[in-house]
């Protein structure tokens, strides 16, 4: 079984992780986990020692699927193993009572969206976290175990110190917030130059004229489609359907093919806020696709798998709002 | 002695210069882009009824709307005899109440939004765990910590007033028999608790639907009444007028530089209009914008939470009350994604000088510190905030604060909606 509790930022690689945020491995299964001190620390995150006493707040976040099918608890013990940061999971093991030494227990838990539980600490001290997921049919329990300390904001660094540190981090920020107006600019703004430019090759402005057959199109290696909206023009904020209409190259109507919709802003990096669906084929080779709404202005594309035989095909209709 | 003088001369001349500078820099010329962004948001490109609402067919009507008037300030519809709409939706506060959560029988989880303007919107509350007005209405009056009835003590109450009797019998057409106390037991407190819904499975299924459905038409006659809260033209607008108008004398003086300073930014690089667009400068779409939770409660998971409640609504567009189960696009293909995890309707900005304090739990007590918010655009507690760092100055949050300012007017109403009805207690 595999037992790793991450603390620091240099052990997550880089590659998709966020910097400031943890990474537990609960088994094979990861998750993140960050602690919240909303009240005291507002947003800022804690992955091992709490600066404080009172309000925390643990956010576990799935990132295994397998997770949400677990039943998932999690417990807070005293830690009196005396091995402090370096508890593991034998230590945890061979603690007799641990209901005994208990501080918080949250029973356990099936998908839930987030698991975040809520523990207000009263007193300071060393602290272990558990972490145990259940297999719903193998019975196999897979734990994460991290030691953690609370409320240990210390009163004995001399001022002389915490005075160095304050100007190093003032002058670090005046030189980090220079380094920041002054570099990146050039080429934010060049990149929204190729923007402008980018943008210019784009379909008109939905708005700017009513959609009728030929005015929103997309089109893949064998099919063109065109776009009929029940709104005329299209505008934000307002839900509405499309009818579609599915040929080929050579202009002959596409009948009885699967569609599948989905959609976003790619310069937002954000979906649809709706899950629009073909449902009917109207007339042949005509998909009303219901559910289409846009909650912003600007650039937005709907991908259009098509699926007919064994064949399988993807297109891309944009439009700027 | 001398160079002191000089120095300190020099330095005052140098702040004020530069805060005359940041403050009345004039802004005259809008570029076409702009032009076409200030108008998307003009009060008068926001149609003037508010969208039709076939599952509620009295939605328009005058008498449900006199009725719904009298409802929303009558104080008997709550258990304690002292909780009306009203209450938490303050009239004279934009329909708000300036609590950070609002206080009714007990201390509610969230903020009391404005009513001006929602009736435009497709989902109601932060969560958008209602998909209509009319059934909105009927939530508060069954919550514990809000009016704290039931269904059965509201039907009672309609039917067994000979004033109210006789306004919905002018609407509805019927006023059922629920007279028989075995039939239809005297329910108190909020329906949902033990007593009450021992009380309820007792009951026909039929007898059921006939209080559900005297619930559900109270709902529609409060509906009909709100959608009468419309924003009026705030100083903002004036100003679009007379841009489109041409008038640049007048324009100029509609807003100050510093107002129009923010406007720029408003529709520019501080991306308010990603969500806040529209004429009621909302989308009101759902997004995370990484908001603390309150104290003692764990983070709020927002719409995530409130689409699987619409989806189990019994009064949701889908179902038995609903006055058209074909007008359900909304709910029938809104996003359930995790996307939507700890994200709360955008809010119109109209009013937003009496709204205070702002969040779906009032985590926000000013204007400025909602714009520091978002300025920093902290990582959110659950789910992702979708708000990027703005890296404004703060001169320009101030400028943006000033434009914000210029959105509150009085909604576009007759005065006697507004304050409780002449004929009632």
């Amino acid at each position: 079984m595999l037992l790793i509790w991450t603390g620091h930022t240099h052990s997550h690689g880089g590659v998709v992780l966020e910097e400031d945020i943890c990474l537990i491995k609960v088994g094979f299964f990861q998750a993140h986990f960050t602690v919240f001190q909303p009240q005291t620390k507002g947003h800022k995150q804690f992955c091992e020692d709490l600066p404080d006493l009172g309000e925390s707040i643990f956010v576990l976040e799935y990132l295994h699927d397998g997770l949400e099918k677990m039943e998932v608890d999690f417990r807070i013990v005293e830690n009196l193993t005396g091995n402090g940061p370096f508890t593991n999971q034998s230590d945890v093991e061979s603690i007799e009572d641990i209901n005994a030494i208990t501080v918080f227990y949250q029973p356990p838990l099936q998908n839930p969206d987030v698991f975040a539980v809520l523990h207000d600490f009263s007193v300071e001290g060393e602290f272990i976290g558990i972490v145990t997921a259940k297999h719903p049919e193998s019975e196999k329990v897979y734990t994460a175990v991290f030691p953690f300390e609370a409320g240990f904001t210390s009163s004995d660094i001399n001022d002389l110190a915490v005075l160095f540190v304050v100007l190093t981090i003032f002058f670090g920020w005046l030189g980090y917030l220079a380094f920041k107006r002054s570099k990146p600019k050039p080429i934010f703004t060049s990149f929204i130059l190729f923007l402008l430019v980018d943008l210019s090759l784009l379909p008109e402005k939905a708005s700017a004229q009513p959609a009728g057959w030929s005015e929103l199109t997309g089109q893949s290696e064998t099919y063109a489609v065109n776009v009929n909206a029940s709104i005329k023009p299209i505008i934000i904020n307002q839900i509405h359907s499309w009818t579609l209409k599915l040929e080929t190259h050579d202009s002959s109507l596409v009948e009885k093919a699967k569609l599948t919709v989905t959609g976003g802003m790619p310069l937002h990096d954000h979906g649809l806020p709706t899950q629009p669906r073909v449902v009917a084929e109207k007339e042949p080779g005509h998909y009303q696709i219901d559910g289409i709404k846009f909650h912003m202005r600007g650039y937005w594309e709907l991908t259009i798998t098509i699926e007919k035989e064994d064949t399988r095909e993807t297109l891309i209709v944009g439009l700027n709002l | 002695m001398i160079s002191t003088i000089f120095l300190f001369v020099f330095a005052m001349l140098s702040a004020g210069s530069f805060l005359l500078w940041i403050n009345f820099v004039p802004i005259n010329d809008w570029s076409k882009i702009e032009l076409d962004e200030i108008n998307s948001l003009w009060i008068e490109n926001l149609p003037e009824s508010p969208p039709a609402d076939p599952t509620n067919l009295v939605a328009d009507r005058k008498e449900a709307r006199t009725l719904g008037h009298q409802l929303f300030f009558d104080q008997r519809l709550s258990s304690n005899g002292e909780v009306s709409c009203a209450t938490c939706h303050d009239p004279s506060l934009a329909f708000t109440d300036g609590l950070k959560t609002s206080r009714a029988i007990g201390i509610s989880a969230r903020n009391a939004p404005s009513l001006i303007g929602v009736s435009y919107s497709p989902w109601l509350y932060w969560d958008g765990r209602k998909d209509s007005q009319w059934s909105q209405a009927l939530s508060p009056l069954e919550d514990q910590v809000e009016h704290g009835g039931n269904r059965m003590f509201y039907a009672k109450l309609i039917l067994n007033d000979a004033d109210y009797r006789r306004s919905y019998k002018a609407i509805f057409g019927k006023t059922p028999d629920i007279n028989d106390s075995d039939r239809f037991p005297d329910m108190y407190g909020p329906f949902e608790t033990p007593e009450n819904i021992a009380l309820w499975s007792g009951m026909t299924k039929s007898d059921q639907f006939t209080i559900s459905e005297v619930f559900a038409n109270l709902g529609k006659a409060l509906a009909a009444y709100q959608r009468l809260l419309k924003p009026g033209a705030s100083r903002f607008d004036e100003y679009v007028k007379s841009l489109n108008s041409n008038q640049k004398d007048t324009s100029s003086n509609i807003l100050t530089s510093q107002e129009k300073l923010g406007l720029k930014l408003f529709i520019g690089k501080a991306n308010c209009t990603n969500c806040h667009n529209g004429p009621l400068l909302a989308n009101n779409a759902f997004h995370n914008t990484g908001l603390l939770s309150s104290p003692g409660k764990l983070p709020d998971l927002g719409r995530k939470r409130g689409i699987d409640v619409v989806r189990q609504d019994p009064f949701n567009c889908l179902n038995a009350f609903s006055d058209d189960n074909n007008a359900c696009m909304e709910l029938l293909y809104a996003s359930s994604t995790r996307e939507l995890v700890g994200s709360f309707r955008t809010p119109s900005l109209r009013n937003l000088k009496l709204t205070a304090p702002y969040g779906h739990a009032g985590q926000q007590q000013s204007l400025a510190e909602v714009l520091n918010h978002y300025n920093e655009a902290p990582d959110a507690m659950i789910g992702h905030n979708e708000a990027k760092p703005l890296e404004l100055w703060s001169w320009e949050l101030w400028q943006l604060e000033a434009f914000l300012e210029t959105l509150d007017a009085p909604p576009k109403i007759e005065g006697k909606w507004l304050a409780p009805p002449k004929n009632n207690s």
